[in-house]
């Protein structure tokens, strides 16, 4: 059991607000991520929970018990940084069963030895007990790093961009080595990113932070087909974020008027995420030509514009056939159902 | 065409100014070992019989003894507290550290004339005798700021997230300077320590206006100089570049040490975001 509460907590550094009275609640054996961008607090209330600053007002509470003042080497909490960094002058056992032998009283030298062999098979390591840093790879040295803190079995993990550092192949790998860890140690994950896929890919709910505010709260599936406002809409996946009046649930889009399921009057945003875009050849649809066009394997990525809208608006089509040249006129089509309409002041 | 006029060029002065520097101490060196008591060429044949003449000597004994009780007092004096103060030191941030700093840094700029003699008053002040103690203590403000300067190199280089990870793994600060910050500097408060011990064993002219009617070797050596031109200078002026050099490979090889294991944990790839 081990959930974790923040409340009200405000950080200033200097004459920057970090973190803006934020309130989280953290439920047992949950796998929850800060998500945003660089310098928007998601690394500021981590480290709040780790006890590495003591916020300026609002608490950290740990199973109803209040942590704020209590100092980092004596909270059950463990951290995996965003480099890994392991101890140069020890090996991987030395680097592992270092938590372990600040308990040493408690702990037999035989119980160390196994809980490091565990915590090394865990993370896939075993065999690499002699090997020193400078004789890994990146991606095995956040793995030593990661069987470091989970040896000292925390009920809650933190991760602070544990992956960042990785080649997009290794990040995939150890996204999936994460989620069977967090299957496997039924420990509290707090993970810090500012990469959305890793977000959406791991997360039981996702945080999204902006100017160290939370601006939405929600599971994966409500955070990516209900953004709460542009912001959030923009970050996470690509959206069109594009200005529109809307008139008894209708609105003008080029020279179209598409049908919209919303209660909202009057000026308001469009969010529509690019694959649901369709291009079609001629015909029925919203006449738009084609200024930029871009590969990506699993399909063609485009950069329309339509008369009457200022910015261009992004479509994703699906590989196969000719695409669509530079300069070339084109009609498009949005379903009323994939049509989202948040409030604009 | 021309690189190679240059490099020839810049060889021979190489060659000279290497010539210049060191022939003094070669000769000084080669003389050590004559078999006469000449100070000049030509050479007339090897011999260690100034060697036995001056080890045999009850005056450069005592004198090579006091020189080496000075030399290690001073030395772990300093070690202990350059250690806690560097640490501290590391710690500060902005304007405060800039000002303890330069506290701290200043007597490495003061003329050694002037700490001499500014030594001598105090110690007549407080009544202290001067002796083997003053001259340490004398020593110990000589050599401090070279020991700062080189631990503190070090320590600002230190990668501080290492000491987060080992508190969040449950060190507290004694234990994350023992487990953690000393077993990456130590080999550098080796080197420190054999250069702090060197500039201790070789000084002078702050040792003479302290030490009173006690000597130490570069003292003992002046005053032989003194009465006459002694082909046991030689000999002295030899055992004094060899301790001197040996400390100074020591230092060498401990820095190399802590170098290349700082290189191995931060060439990887992956350490640099």
């Amino acid at each position: 059991m081990s959930r974790i509460s923040v409340d009200g907590i405000t950080q200033n550094f200097g004459s920057v607000r970090a973190l803006d009275d934020v309130s989280l609640d953290v439920g047992d054996q949950e796998f929850i991520t800060l998500l945003g961008p660089s310098g928007c607090g998601k690394t500021t209330l981590l480290r709040a929970i780790a006890g590495f600053i003591r916020p300026q007002s609002g608490s950290v509470t740990m199973n109803s018990i209040d942590i704020t003042k209590k100092p980092a080497h004596r909270r059950s909490i463990n951290m995996v940084f965003q480099r890994p960094t392991l101890f140069p002058h020890l090996n991987v056992e030395g680097n592992v069963a270092f938590g372990l032998k600040l308990e040493s009283p408690r702990l037999s030298r035989q119980e160390i030895k196994q809980r490091v062999q565990e915590a090394l098979a865990l993370v896939r390591l075993d065999g690499y007990e002699n090997r020193r840093a400078h004789e890994l790879s990146g991606g095995q040295m956040q793995r030593v790093a990661l069987a470091r803190a989970l040896v000292k079995r925390p009920s809650v993990l933190l991760l602070d961009e544990p992956l960042s550092a990785l080649d997009l192949k290794i990040r995939l790998e150890m996204e999936g080595e994460l989620r069977r860890v967090h299957r496997e140690t039924k420990a509290t994950f707090i993970y810090v990113t500012h990469d959305q896929r890793e977000a959406l890919a791991l997360s039981d709910r996702i945080a999204v932070f902006e100017n160290g505010r939370i601006s939405q709260l929600g599971t994966p599936t409500e955070i990516y087909h209900q953004p709460a406002n542009p912001f959030v809409a923009r970050f996470v996946g690509d959206s069109n974020v594009i200005p529109i009046e809307i008139a008894s649930r209708s609105f003008m889009l080029g020279n179209q008027r598409l049908a919209i399921d919303t209660d909202l009057d009057g000026a308001a945003w469009l969010v529509v995420r690019p694959e649901k875009v369709r291009i079609l050849g001629a015909g029925v649809g919203i006449p738009a030509e084609v200024s930029d066009l871009a590969f990506r394997g699993t399909g063609f990525a485009y950069e329309l514009r339509i008369s009457g809208v200022d910015s261009v608006v992004k479509a994703e089509s699906p590989a196969g056939g000719e695409p669509w040249s530079i300069g070339s006129s084109v009609n498009v089509e949005i379903e009323p159902a994939d049509c989202l309409a948040l409030v604009r002041t | 065409m021309t690189d190679r006029i240059r490099s020839h060029g810049t060889g021979a002065i190489t060659v000279g100014v290497l010539v210049f520097l060191y022939a003094p101490l070669m000769i000084v060196v080669l003389f050590s070992f004559h078999s006469t008591g000449g100070l000049s060429f030509p050479f007339q044949g090897f011999s260690l019989r100034w060697y036995e003449a001056v080890l045999g000597n009850t005056e450069f004994r005592r004198a090579l003894a006091n020189s080496t009780i000075v030399a290690f007092s001073t030395s772990l004096a300093t070690l202990v507290i350059g250690m806690l103060a560097s640490l501290g030191i590391a710690k500060m941030h902005g304007r405060l550290r800039s000002v303890i700093g330069a506290f701290f840094f200043v007597p490495l700029t003061l003329p050694g004339l002037f700490i001499g003699l500014s030594l001598l008053v105090w110690f007549s002040r407080i009544e202290l005798p001067p002796s083997l103690t003053t001259v340490t203590f004398a020593h110990v403000i000589y050599v401090f700021p070279y020991f700062i300067l080189i631990l503190l190199a070090v320590l600002d280089r230190l990668d501080l997230t290492l000491e987060e990870t080992a508190a969040d793994l449950g060190a507290n600060a004694w234990q994350v300077f023992w487990k953690v910050t000393f077993p990456q500097v130590w080999p550098i408060m080796i080197a420190a320590s054999c250069l702090t011990f060197a500039l201790s064993f070789d000084e002078f002219i702050i040792t003479f206006f302290v030490i009173g009617s006690e000597s130490t070797l570069p003292m003992y050596i002046w005053s032989q100089l003194r009465r006459t031109v002694n082909p046991t200078i030689n000999v002295i002026s030899t055992l004094l570049l060899a301790t001197t050099m040996l400390l100074w490979v020591v230092a060498f090889v401990a820095v190399l040490r802590s170098e290349r294991r700082r290189r191995y944990s931060i060439s990887k790839g992956a350490f640099t975001p």
